[in-house]
């Protein structure tokens, strides 16, 4: 058998245990100590409570699931992102997509459509303004049919500054509640109790998944430059476009369900490459199970640290894998892209 | 004939008791609140109801010793868990409070009344009203609401004798330093002000959000700020460095308590106003006299 897919299974594999051990931990910890025992039978539907079933399996999993969600789509675009601009910094939030979507969701809020439509509405403002912003980059980012991928970086972090301006100044006009609304949105939150919704992100999520994976054996042909790649047969431009949209759809949608949670799509890939070696079609699957595994162990942190209060989950993203980072990359000495 | 007449006088006997005793026992089993504003929380042991107040959020237990009671959070930032392991009967919400934790918990078959944020005394009096219907203590609040507006009407009736040959004064209210925020119309505070026979200078917004060259043009005469410690403090020092503002003058820059002014109560807007009555006035009145 092929030792690279081998490698694959067996690295899967663990990262799907890390994954479920967190998630059970995600599930068992809470503001409400619930002993072990009572969440495993709550789980498996053998003890009866309705207290229990309430925030086991209402309450808890829907964040352990959303985490995974978010968590592993927010990691894999990282990682197709830093693949197609080949720059360590890029993010899902570099190129501007949350900027769109916060500057349309502090826009309902101002415009308080949000009581008129339905809390749906939130959400959906907040893809719809991402989608917005991915096109308008896209669109800025083509000159004689060429992509141009430094252009979109540059065209993405001033749109990025531009809307953060926007929500400044929509949040000196609003009411002091509307502003509220805002900044927690800002600051990201697992907090979602419609279902569907989650499942929805769940499955575009695992259909991210799917697509990142079938590009990764492209991605690994155009690491070595589009020249090169070219040279060896790929379609470049098709490559760059695809590689952008799914990237940016996937992170539009999880920005517009759960806020801006950065760090994920930053620090995952490049955590799992000084892991793992440069192998997109290994990154791929490893990224997502452990970025989702982070993002589920960041949120359960954040609820718990200070319960009752909860944190950002934000911070918690930030100081565990910014200095875990630090950390790993003194220590192995590496180069990411080198 | 009388042996029936006596089973007929023990069943009724027995049913009235039965009645009487269900009756009892639905009036015995208090509401189990959990309040997420200090407001509502305050107003709560005002009733005296605190036996109905299961939970309250951070800072609501200011001025109460029973410290036996759950805390679930801040007004923002609440843990939907802890609440739902209470198991309250209803929840007293904000709408400060986070909408996505306020639909979860009415997901999970939780009873929330959310009230709004009240513009005037009478907002303030209808939630109190209102509260006090949940905790079964509607006439004791209207004895209390009476006696809190006949202590503003005094207080009223007083002002407008000091302030009979007098114009409006000019006032800023600061609640906020960065940014700068002021008590704008539609607010209680703005009625607080009217009250005072003052006249706000932040006029024809919906926000309170300013900047200092309008207040500087607008030079009020009065400056309150109610805001926590260093923050107060700081924001005096920065209007004593514009010299040319009346209140600067005349040294009529008032630091107020937050927890008064800021959290809206029958009894907070009559000390609140009491407070500032005194702060203005009562300098007035010494150089007077």
């Amino acid at each position: 058998m092929n030792q690279k897919f081998v490698k694959t299974i067996i690295y899967s594999l663990i990262a799907l245990i890390v994954l479920l051990l967190i998630s059970l931990l995600g599930i068992s910890v809470g503001a409400e100590n619930i002993p072990l025992s009572t969440v495993i039978k709550t789980l498996f539907n053998i003890e009866n409570s309705q207290l229990y079933e309430d925030i086991i399996i209402n309450l808890r999993l829907p964040r352990v699931i959303l985490g995974f969600a978010v968590g592993g789509a927010l990691s894999i675009s990282g990682l197709l992102l830093q693949g197609i601009f080949r720059n360590p910094l890029v993010e899902p939030f570099t190129i501007g997509i949350s900027g769109g979507a916060s500057v349309g969701i502090s826009l309902l809020t101002l415009l308080n459509l949000e009581n008129i439509i339905g809390f749906l509405s939130l959400p959906v403002s907040g893809f719809l303004g991402a989608i917005l912003i991915i096109l308008l980059v896209y669109k800025l980012g083509i000159k004689n049919n060429t992509f141009r991928i430094t252009n979109i970086l540059l065209i993405g972090v001033m749109i990025s500054f531009i809307s953060s301006s926007l929500v400044m100044f929509i949040m000196a006009i609003s009411k002091s509640k509307d502003i509220n609304t805002i900044l927690f949105w800002l600051m990201g939150s697992l907090e979602e109790s419609n279902l569907k919704l989650i499942l929805i992100t769940l499955f575009i999520s695992i259909f991210g998944l799917i697509i990142a994976f079938v590009l990764s054996r492209k991605l690994n042909l155009f690491s070595l430059g589009e020249e090169e790649a070219k040279s060896l047969g790929l379609n470049v431009e098709r490559i760059k476009r695809l590689v952008y949209l799914t990237a940016s759809v996937l992170t539009g949608f999880c920005v517009a369900v759960s806020g801006v949670i950065s760090f994920v799509g930053l620090i995952i890939p490049h955590f799992m490459r000084i892991l793992l070696g440069k192998d997109n079609r290994l990154l791929v699957i490893t990224s997502y199970l452990i970025g989702g595994a982070f993002l589920i162990l960041s949120d359960t942190l954040a609820r718990t640290v200070i319960a009752p209060l909860q944190l950002p989950v934000g911070v918690i993203t930030g100081l565990i894998g910014g200095i875990s980072f630090i950390y790993l990359l003194n220590r192995k000495n590496v180069n990411i892209f080198g | 004939m009388p042996s029936q007449l006596n089973m007929n006088k023990n069943s009724i006997f027995i049913s009235i008791s039965i009645i009487l005793f269900v009756t009892i026992k639905i009036y015995s089993q208090s509401t189990k609140i959990v309040s997420l504003a200090p407001s509502y929380t305050k107003q709560i042991y005002t009733l005296k109801a605190d036996s109905n107040l299961i939970a309250y959020t951070k800072y609501g237990q200011k001025n109460h010793t029973n410290s036996e009671k759950t805390v679930v959070g801040s007004v923002v930032n609440i843990s939907v868990e802890k609440i739902r392991s209470l198991n309250p009967d209803l929840i007293l919400s904000s709408t400060l409070t986070r909408k996505k934790q306020i639909r979860r918990l009415k997901k999970l078959g939780l009873k929330v009344h959310t009230f709004q944020q009240p513009q005037s005394f009478a907002d303030i009096s209808d939630q109190f009203l209102r509260i006090a219907e949940f905790v079964n203590k509607s006439q004791f609040a209207q004895n209390y609401l009476h006696k809190i507006k006949n202590k503003i009407n005094s207080l009223e009736r007083k002002i407008d004798t000091r302030t009979k040959t007098e114009k409006n004064k000019k006032i800023f209210f600061q609640i906020g330093r960065q940014p700068l925020y002021a008590v704008h119309p539609n607010t209680y505070l703005n009625e607080v002000i009217n009250l005072l026979n003052g006249q706000n200078i932040i006029q024809n917004r919906s926000s309170g959000i300013c900047n200092r060259e309008t207040v500087i043009s607008k030079d009020p005469e009065i400056i309150f700020i109610a805001l926590n410690g260093k923050a107060a403090e700081l924001a005096q020092q920065e209007w004593n460095d514009f010299g040319s503002i009346a209140a600067v003058k005349s040294h009529q820059i008032y630091q107020v308590a937050p927890n008064l002014f800021n959290s809206p109560t029958p009894g907070n807007f009559y000390l609140a106003l009491k407070k500032a009555t005194k702060h203005i006035y009562s300098l007035k009145f010494n150089h007077k006299n």
